[in-house]
């Protein structure tokens, strides 16, 4: 009976050895599955903006600046995003209907436009844009600050350093910022439905890695040092 | 062959082995890890920012004494930063106290009802209608016998306080003490019905004795600007446009940025005045004053070894110091306080004749003459009035005499910031009925009898007229950036109130309605000022009538003992003001040589500290009489000999814990004496002596 029993065993433990790897196997396929394709949108829920907007139209069509909607407080703070009164600067009336074959894009457009003007211009009501960065109540962060050190150098230096022109500095914002200026439509605004932050705003590594940056810790030659990794620079 | 149990058991943990392990080389668990530890940081329990359009409106601190102007910027209607107001005569920068505005509106001191002492000597909240209402049984009962202190300088509230003490019989009535009284009775002996103003906007040579002109004397945030425009950064600009030097016992923000600073030893900055005097007059300067010739006499006692001897400036210094005077365009003397007040008038009526001899009254960077503002309301006394009120001689030679039945103070803290503390505080415990007006708890509240909660300087609207040390008249108005934090009310509009129960008539009902009609009495447009567009008074007041009243400044000139060791107080506005004591925005501001632990420093230089035994970082007492208080010996330089050096701030008893038993009150160890020939008190010279403790 006991020899029976050993020789059942070492079968069912050959079987059990490869059910037991097979399913270890299946069961880091599962979870890698799951953790790179499911779980990262799995913790986001979409907000959506209040008019379908183009960056493409705006900025590359019409070669409107950055600043002429994204500018900078009397106090050098960043106001972000545009009032309603930014828009009405150019949108004041509704545009004409367009022909009953225009292209589907063409439609949505107008859709657009006249949501802008009836509802937000003239209904005197304000733009609640879905902000993709906004940082945390412990970050204290400033764009003037930023505007002067960071501009100072990065758009004029040589090499792979330069980010940019004074005149046009998209890439150097782009450090930070998504690139939005070529998208023709809203970029989804994604929020974290465990933190309420939105995908895109920025983590501290990413600070770090200009805060960090070794070279920015020695002297311009002005007496000036271009970045400070102390805490009290961006925690309050 | 089966799948049994087992098989079972071992494919699931098989499968969840796997699971775990394939986890770890995903995102999942280290971005849920990193989620879990924000999403604790956003509890809904925990305070977080509130955002909101902004929007950006004008002010001007009843806070600070800078009268600094300022720009606040709202987020959502709510006040969230302070800023300079560039556009502004009194603007142009940030003081630290104005910084800390906003922080302080919500201070853990704020006083947030009505509070009434009761029966077990504690202070109970009451309704508005009981405060008031015992506030007018008791002024009732009091009739005539009541007296008021304001510690509001600039405001029209003193109008109200003046009127409703005229109305009641009374005509006592107190300003906190300030270089502003000292230069107003200066004016009054010199025979200038003026108010002394000062151009510092087109001096070019600016020498600042004792007056601590890019701290806190006078219009703090404007003379910062002026400072900052006539020095250009050194790779951006010229070379400096003006030169500020400074002449005072310690190295204070203003001598650590003068080109030069000059050591003197406390309360000497009329002999220094005299010396400049007198070597004016040898170089053949001279005066049209009919008592100039009695006047040149008098300083010739005050040649260089005479200075040297009793101020510690060496002889060569004080010439080098008369040549550039003479050889600047537009020279400007300032002499005040080493700590704004107590300095007596003597000193600011030498100023004046030495920036007589210099050619500047009335001139283009020079000392001006500025016309005194009138009242709007009915009844009430100008500030220059209210001026010839000396409060601590009054709370120093009343205690032999009847004190009042009652004590209104607004906005003022005299227990903590008169001198001799202790014996304020005798006198005050003589008076049976004690008001305070404030909008923190701070040692006066404290210690009255009824707390009547104000609004801050940023909660109301209020007005500012010729801050003491601007260059020309100015009236500005500020409006309330913020609703009040607490139940508070104004302290005028519940003296308008208190008038009209008591059947008193001024003519107006709220000080909504006399800040209007003193609009209008400066010729002023009232919206334009309610946009915080201030009026200017271009008008001068001439000087022909002037005297120099050497009589006066020869009886206050006595020569200081060179070896005595004398006690230099000084303040910073960082350390905010005895109503607000230490605002907890500044806190960090305070370095460890400042204030360590509970520990205030007292500065000395190595070879002071040498002759009296004292080693760097020891706990030491100075004494004065028989007062004492300890504090941490501090080695530096920026001391001038023989002199011990104490910040003044410290040592609150009250108000909140960022305040309350850090370090001593340095005003313990000072006596207001009469300054010979004014009679205005002085407390600027104290002696003092120090030993390891």
């Amino acid at each position: 009976m006991e020899e029976t029993k050993h020789c059942t065993n070492g079968r069912a433990g050959r079987f059990g050895l490869l059910y037991g790897a097979g399913a270890f196997l299946l069961g880091a396929v599962v979870a890698l599955a799951f953790g790179w394709g499911i779980f990262p949108d799995l913790m986001f829920s979409a907000r959506t903006q209040p008019i379908a907007f183009s960056h493409a139209v705006h900025a590359d069509q019409q070669e409107i600046g950055c600043f002429t909607c994204h500018n900078s407080l009397a106090d050098g703070s960043f106001s972000g995003l545009p009032t309603v009164e930014t828009c009405a600067g150019c949108h004041q009336d509704v545009p004409p209907e367009p022909a009953a074959d225009a292209p589907k894009a063409k439609r949505e457009q107008h859709a657009s436009l006249t949501a802008l003007v009836t509802t937000y211009i003239q209904g005197g009501k304000e733009l609640v844009w879905q902000a993709h960065q906004r940082q945390p109540d412990n970050v204290f962060f400033s764009h003037a600050a930023h505007f002067n050190a960071c501009f100072s150098c990065h758009l004029t230096m040589k090499g792979g350093l330069n980010m940019g022109t004074p005149d046009d500095p998209r890439r150097l914002c782009m450090r930070c910022h998504p690139s939005l200026a070529e998208l023709n439509s809203n970029m989804p605004v994604q929020e974290n439905i465990l933190t309420g932050y939105s995908r895109t705003t920025m983590k501290m590594w990413q600070c770090e890695s200009c805060h960090a940056f070794p070279g920015h810790f020695s002297d311009d030659g002005a007496g000036r040092t271009a970045a400070n990794n102390a805490c009290y620079t961006c925690h309050k | 062959m089966g799948f049994d149990r087992r098989q079972f058991l071992k494919a699931a943990a098989g499968f969840g082995a796997g699971a775990a392990a394939g986890a770890l080389v995903t995102p999942l668990p280290w971005t849920l890890l990193d989620d879990i530890a924000i999403w604790s940081q956003n509890w809904s329990w925990i305070p977080s920012l509130k955002g909101g359009p902004s929007s950006f409106v004008p002010a001007v601190s009843k806070t600070c004494p800078s009268s600094a102007a300022l720009t606040v910027r709202l987020a959502g209607g709510r006040p969230v930063r302070v800023l300079p107001n560039r556009d502004h005569p009194l603007g142009g920068g940030v003081t630290a106290l104005a910084a800390a505005e906003l922080q302080l509106l919500n201070s853990p001191a704020r006083v947030a009802t009505p509070l009434k002492r009761g029966k077990d000597g504690r202070l109970h909240p009451v309704e508005w209608s009981e405060a008031t209402r015992l506030l007018f049984e008791r002024l009732e009962e009091a009739g005539e016998n009541v007296a008021f202190i304001s510690g509001d300088e600039n405001g029209s509230v003193n109008e109200v306080i003046s009127a409703f003490a005229s109305a009641l019989g009374t005509d006592r009535v107190f300003l906190m003490p300030s270089e502003g009284q000292c230069a107003s009775r200066a004016c009054d002996f010199l025979g200038l019905k003026a108010q002394l103003g000062y151009d510092l906007e087109n001096s070019d040579f600016v020498l600042a004795i004792g007056a601590n002109i890019l701290e806190t004397w006078g219009t703090v945030a404007r003379n910062r600007r002026i400072f900052g425009a006539s020095r250009p950064h050194p790779q951006e600009g010229p070379a400096p446009g003006a030169v500020f030097a400074y002449a005072g016992p310690v190295q204070n923000n203003s001598a650590a940025v003068a080109a030069p600073w000059l050591p003197i030893r406390p309360g000497t900055g009329l002999l220094l005045a005299l010396g400049i005097a007198h070597q004016l007059i040898a170089r053949g300067r001279s005066l049209p004053a009919r008592d100039f010739g009695l006047f040149a006499q008098m300083t010739a006692d005050f040649g260089p070894e005479a200075v040297s001897a009793g101020a510690g400036l060496p002889g060569e210094t004080l010439l080098q110091v008369v040549d550039s005077l003479l050889a600047a365009r537009s020279p400007l003397v300032i002499v005040g306080g080493e700590f704004n007040q107590g300095a007596g008038a003597a000193p600011i009526m030498a100023a004046y004749a030495v920036n007589a001899l210099l050619g500047n009254i009335n001139a283009r960077g020079g000392l001006r003459l500025l016309p005194e503002a009138g009242t709007a309301l009915p009844g009430a006394r100008d500030r220059r009035t209210l001026y010839r009120n000396d409060l601590p001689s009054w709370t120093a030679g009343g205690q032999n005499e009847d004190p009042p039945q009652v004590l209104v103070v607004h906005e003022a803290n005299p227990l903590f910031a008169l001198p001799d503390p202790a014996a304020t505080a005798d006198f005050f415990r003589k008076i049976p009925f004690k008001v305070a007006f404030a909008s923190l708890l701070d040692e006066t509240a404290a210690q009255s009898d009824l707390v009547l909660p104000i609004p801050m300087g940023m909660e109301r609207a209020d007005d500012i007229c010729n801050p003491y040390g601007c260059g020309a008249g100015i009236y500005c108005l500020t409006l309330p950036v913020a609703p009040p934090h607490v139940d508070a009310r104004a302290t005028p509009d519940i003296l308008l109130f208190l008038a009209r129960q008591m059947g008193m008539d001024f003519g107006m009902e709220t000080y909504g309605d006399l800040l209007r009609a003193k609009a209008l009495r400066m010729r002023a447009n009232p919206d334009l000022l309610a946009a915080g567009i201030p009026v200017l008074d271009p008008e001068l007041v001439s000087p022909a009538e002037c005297v120099l009243r050497p009589d006066i400044l020869a009886k206050t000139a006595a020569l200081a003992n060179q070896e005595a060791l004398s006690l230099a107080l000084w303040s910073k506005l960082s350390l905010g003001t005895p109503t607000t004591g230490i605002p907890p925005f500044n806190t960090k501001t305070l370095r460890s040589a400042e204030l360590a632990g509970e520990d205030m420093s007292a500065l000395l230089n190595s070879a002071t500290a040498g002759k009296c035994g004292i080693r760097d970082g020891r706990a030491i007492a100075v004494r004065s009489g028989k007062k004492r208080l300890t504090a941490r010996a501090r080695i530096f330089e920026g001391v001038a000999d023989n002199t011990v050096a104490l910040c003044l701030g410290y040592g609150h008893t009250a108000l909140d814990g960022f305040s309350r038993n850090k370090g001593g009150n340095a005003m313990e160890l000072v006596q207001a004496k009469a300054e010979p020939g004014t009679g205005l008190a002085v407390w600027d010279r104290t002696d003092v002596n120090v030993s390891n403790a």
